[in-house]
């Protein structure tokens, strides 16, 4: 394998996302380093959330980069930023990991995701955070916040832990059906937020 | 709205948009990656075809990209992880970057060819119809020989008749069995007739060792199961159903095994592409 070594990274610091995941594609490891810079903390705040422990973040991190690295060509920018795809690769490898765990025993010292994500509210973001997450974060945010626990819970279920509606049910022991209209009612209502504050989704 | 000819059993629910009523109910948990195998097999093949709820899926599925972001930030992960992550790359033991997969635009001009005016092969069909089921029995009949010789002669017999009786005035119609997925086994015919709310599975290749359902969605978007398949040692099957309610209430049929792969009951000939699969905007997880 051929790895491209421009002659300095200089001048790449100052591309754009799409432009360095281009040259990613082409096997530049430099750009691939100045996107870990870039994202790194955002994809291991992710996994961290995901998978419930730090550490699990961490080693997710690495393997997120790599598949990143390896499938840079498949990105494109016509169909969303290039965070929004790392943060996509993220999810599906911590899903992955998540039902690879269900399947063995579970870790004595393994965080519940999704009661710690039911904790995270808007007041325990600083004004810095906020400021930080964006507008698109903060009107998602304050979407997911809005919706009824029941909702936002079963959305969090299959979201974060990868649960079918058929096991949240059992895990909630409510009725299949509730769950589907649970489900139902809290994503409409997170995509009717969303288009009434015009965002503009990524 | 659709690519697609009329749904099967001549069912006309195009227009009032009936026959997406299933994927309707059932696109935001698809887009959430929260169904079961058999309902998101049944979401994802509307999806091959149905515009309109494409579009529905795309905009769940951008609600779905969005909550990625909502992440509080954390510390910074140490300097060693990054110097681990070039050493990696670096010392060549990780894959190079994939190459893009090609543009398959021959392939889709020529499903394109195929699709245009395809309601014109299903003419044939409607006429030759008991002729070709009747045919069917008679070559699973052949294929079938070698294995028990007495036993296919009673089967044939039953067959037969059946036939003739599904024939009875025209109103039998064929559908085949189309494989939805890589993993899929089994090919064949369903024979359906409309008046008499009947049908019958003739099928070869089947996996044996597996449990196969035959089911199907109404205009209401309900599933309904028709019966259980007896697959036999060779993976044959020969097995006439009764339909729950009419068979013009069923916008779709479909054939499933115990590991939640589907086989599509379709009009037109054995492994035909009349469409193409639908490509989310963000792969599912690998398991």
């Amino acid at each position: 394998m051929t790895v491209a070594r421009p002659e300095s990274s200089i001048n790449m610091r100052e591309l754009d996302d799409a432009a360095l995941a281009g040259h990613v594609a082409e096997g530049s490891s430099i750009a691939l380093e100045i996107l870990y810079d870039r994202y790194s903390r955002v994809v291991l705040s992710f996994a961290t959330r995901m998978l419930g422990d730090r550490q699990s973040g961490e080693e997710l991190l690495q393997e997120v980069f790599l598949r990143a690295w390896q499938q840079a060509r498949n990105y494109s920018a016509e169909r969303g930023s290039f965070v929004t795809w790392l943060l996509s690769i993220t999810h599906n490898m911590s899903i992955d990991e998540i039902r690879k765990r269900r399947r063995r025993p579970q870790r004595a010292d393994s965080a519940d995701p999704v009661l710690m994500l039911s904790n995270v509210t808007d007041d325990s973001l600083s004004v810095e955070q906020l400021a930080e997450l964006g507008e698109l974060r903060q009107t998602m945010i304050r979407a997911i916040h809005v919706l009824p626990v029941a909702q936002r819970s079963a959305i969090e279920l299959a979201y974060y832990r990868g649960l079918t509606q058929r096991e949240i049910a059992v895990e909630l022991g409510q009725p299949l059906g509730t769950i589907k209209t649970r489900m139902r009612l809290g994503m409409r209502k997170l995509r009717e937020h969303l288009e009434t504050h015009e965002v503009e989704l990524a | 709205m659709n690519s697609r000819p009329k749904n099967q059993f001549e069912h006309q629910g195009n227009g009032d948009g009936r026959d997406c009523a299933f994927t309707l109910d059932h696109v935001e948990s698809f887009a959430l990656d929260a169904l079961d195998s058999f309902d998101r097999g049944i979401v994802e093949h509307h999806l091959r075809w149905c515009e309109s709820c494409q579009k529905e899926a795309a905009s769940f599925e951008r609600v779905v990209r969005n909550m990625h972001l909502v992440t509080q930030l954390g510390a910074p992960p140490p300097v060693s992880s990054r110097q681990e992550l070039m050493r990696r790359i670096a010392a060549g033991g990780e894959d190079a970057p994939l190459a893009r997969p090609q543009s398959s635009q021959l392939t889709r001009q020529a499903e394109s060819a195929s699709t245009a005016g395809s309601w014109t092969r299903y003419i044939p069909v409607a006429i030759i119809a008991p002729l070709a089921l009747a045919l069917l029995v008679v070559g699973v009949w052949v294929n079938s020989l070698q294995d028990d010789l007495s036993n296919r002669n009673l089967e044939l017999t039953s067959q037969t008749h059946l036939n003739q009786s599904l024939a009875n005035g025209g109103q039998v119609q064929l559908f085949s069995v189309e494989q939805s997925c890589p993993t899929c086994r089994g090919n064949g015919q369903v024979g359906v007739s409309e008046s008499k709310g009947m049908g019958m599975v003739v099928g070869h290749d089947f996996d044996p060792s597996q449990q196969h359902d035959v089911w199907g969605v109404n205009d209401k978007g309900e599933k309904k199961m028709f019966c259980e398949l007896e697959v036999d040692s060779a993976g044959a099957v020969m097995q006439m159903f009764t339909f729950p309610d009419a068979p013009s209430a069923f916008t779709d049929v479909y054939i499933t095994d115990e590991n939640g792969a589907m086989m599509y009951v379709s009009r037109g000939s054995s492994g035909t592409n009349e469409s193409t699969p639908y490509e989310r905007e963000t792969p599912l997880p690998t398991t």
